[in-house]
C-alpha cells in the first residue's frame, strides 16, 4: 500500500532581499491589531499570505514558507480560514476597539487571504534590545526564496 | 497590499483625495501643502489614519511618529530619507496635461474664508472620490479644532450620506496585484464606508458619545459579513438614531443652532 502524503497548501511573504522582517515577540497583540497594526508595524506574528499575487507590493522579495519544517519545530501557522473565522468571532462577540479593530481586519485578511504564523520562540533571557536580531536569525529558515 | 501602505499618505485624512484603492496619480498633502508625487510610499510623523478612528490604532500612530520624528515634513516609508516638499501649481497642472478637478479645489482650502463653510459645500454626494475627500476634510477640521462643537453641523452633513452607495469611474480606482475591477470598485466602497464611519466615531470621541464613539458595535450582521447592500439597509436605520444623538445631544449643550449663527432671516433681504 503506497502512503499518499495530503498536500498543504503553500504561503507565501515578499519581504526585503536579504531576509524576512522579524516579529516583535515582545509585542503581544490580538490577531485584529496585528492585522490593521494597531499596535505598530511589527507583532510577535508574521502575517502570510495563500495567494503570491495578493502581496505583490510588500517587498521585493517573494519567500514560501517551509511548512514542513515549521511544523516540526511545533509554530504554528494560523491557516487562513481558520483566521477568518477567529476575526467573524471577534466581530460577533467582541465591542468597543476590539470589534472596531476586527472588521476592518476582517476585509485585509480576506483580501491578502492572509495566515499569520504564531512563533513558540522562548525568548527569556534575551535583552530587549537585542530581540529583533534573535528574532530574525531564528524566524529566517522557515522561508526559502522562491 | 503591503501592510506598511496603512501608514502612508493614501491612508492619511490630510491627503483627503486618496485611499488605498481610491485615487491614481498624485495626491495633495493639507498638513504640509505639498503635491504628494508616490503617495503610497510617502509618509510623515503627522498621519492620522483613515481607514479606522484615531483611537482604535492609537499606539502604532505614536510608534509611527516616533520612527519618522527626525524628518520635518514628508519622508520615504520604505527608504526614510525626506521627500521635497511639491508646491501645487494650477498653471503646471494644465500645461503638464495633469489637471485633476478634486485636486484642484483641495488646493483652494485655505484661500476660504470659513474653512467649515468649504468643508460643508465639498458635500461628497454619490461620487465615490468627492464622498471619501469630504470624509477626510470633515475629520481633519474636527481634528484640527479639537471639539464637537465645531463640527456637529458638518458630522450630521455627513451622516445623511452614510448609507449611499458610492460610484467609481474605472480612472478612479487603483489597481491591487491581479484583482478585477468589480473587486476594486467593492473595495473602494468600504474605503469610503469606513473614511465616513471613522468621522463619526471620532466625532463621538470628541463629544463623549459612546454610543457614537463605538458606532461599529450598533451595526451588526451586515458589517460581520462584510454584506454591503444588508449594511446600507441596516445603516437607513441606525443613522436616524444616531443623527437624533447628535441633534439631542446639541440641544442638550445649548448649541444647537444659534439663530445669530444660521442667518436666519438673512434670505429675505437679499
Amino acid at each position: 500500500m503506497v502512503e499518499q502524503r495530503e498536500s498543504v497548501p503553500d504561503y507565501f511573504r515578499r519581504d526585503q532581499e536579504d531576509g524576512i522582517s522579524p516579529p516583535d515577540l515582545s509585542k503581544d497583540c490580538t490577531f485584529a491589531e496585528h492585522i490593521v497594526r494597531a499596535r505598530g508595524k511589527r507583532t510577535r506574528f508574521t502575517s502570510v499570505s495563500l495567494d503570491a499575487n495578493r502581496i505583490r507590493d510588500f517587498g521585493p522579495a517573494l519567500y514560501r514558507v517551509r511548512r514542513p519544517e515549521l511544523a516540526a519545530d511545533q509554530h504554528h501557522l494560523v491557516e487562513h480560514r481558520a483566521l477568518i473565522d477567529a476575526l467573524r468571532a471577534a466581530v460577533k462577540n467582541g465591542e468597543k476597539a476590539a470589534r472596531a479593530q476586527a472588521v476592518q481586519a476582517l476585509r485585509y485578511a480576506m483580501m491578502r487571504v492572509e495566515g499569520v504564523i504564531d512563533w513558540r520562540l522562548d525568548a527569556a533571557g534575551i535583552e530587549r534590545k537585542d530581540l529583533l536580531a534573535w528574532a530574525a536569525k531564528r524566524v529566517r529558515p522557515y522561508f526559502a526564496k522562491v | 497590499m503591503n501592510v506598511d501602505e496603512l501608514y502612508c499618505c493614501r491612508n492619511c485624512i490630510h491627503n483627503a483625495s486618496q485611499s488605498l484603492f481610491i485615487g491614481q496619480g498624485v495626491g495633495l498633502c493639507l498638513k504640509h501643502m505639498s503635491v504628494i508625487r508616490e503617495p503610497s510610499r510617502t509618509t510623515c510623523k503627522y498621519l492620522h489614519r483613515k481607514d479606522l478612528p484615531r483611537f482604535a490604532v492609537d499606539e502604532g500612530l505614536r510608534e509611527h511618529a516616533g520612527e519618522f520624528a527626525r524628518f520635518s515634513a514628508l519622508a520615504d516609508l520604505h527608504d526614510r530619507t525626506p521627500v521635497e516638499r511639491v508646491v501645487y501649481s494650477e498653471r503646471f497642472v494644465w500645461a503638464s496635461g495633469a489637471f485633476d478637478p478634486v485636486i484642484q479645489g483641495l488646493a483652494q482650502y485655505f484661500k476660504a474664508k470659513r474653512s467649515w463653510v468649504f468643508v460643508q459645500v465639498s458635500s461628497g454626494g454619490l461620487d465615490g472620490r468627492r464622498a471619501l475627500t469630504h470624509a477626510g476634510l470633515v475629520r481633519r477640521y474636527m481634528d484640527h479644532c479639537g471639539t464637537w462643537k465645531s463640527s456637529y453641523r458638518l458630522v450630521l452633513g455627513l451622516l445623511q450620506e452614510l448609507d449611499k452607495t458610492p460610484a467609481f469611474d474605472a480612472d478612479s480606482l487603483v489597481p491591487h496585484g491581479d484583482a478585477q475591477e468589480e473587486e476594486l470598485r467593492a473595495q473602494a466602497r468600504w474605503d469610503v464606508f469606513f473614511a465616513k464611519l471613522g468621522a463619526v466615531q471620532e466625532y463621538g470621541f470628541h463629544a463623549g458619545l459612546e454610543e457614537l464613539m463605538w458606532a461599529t458595535d450598533s451595526l451588526n450582521g451586515g458589517l460581520s459579513e462584510l454584506n454591503w447592500d444588508a449594511l446600507m439597509e441596516e445603516l437607513h436605520q441606525v443613522r436616524r438614531t444616531w443623527t437624533e444623538t447628535i441633534l439631542e445631544h446639541a440641544r442638550q449643550q445649548q448649541v444647537f443652532f444659534p439663530a445669530e449663527e444660521t442667518g436666519e432671516g438673512e434670505e429675505m433681504m437679499e
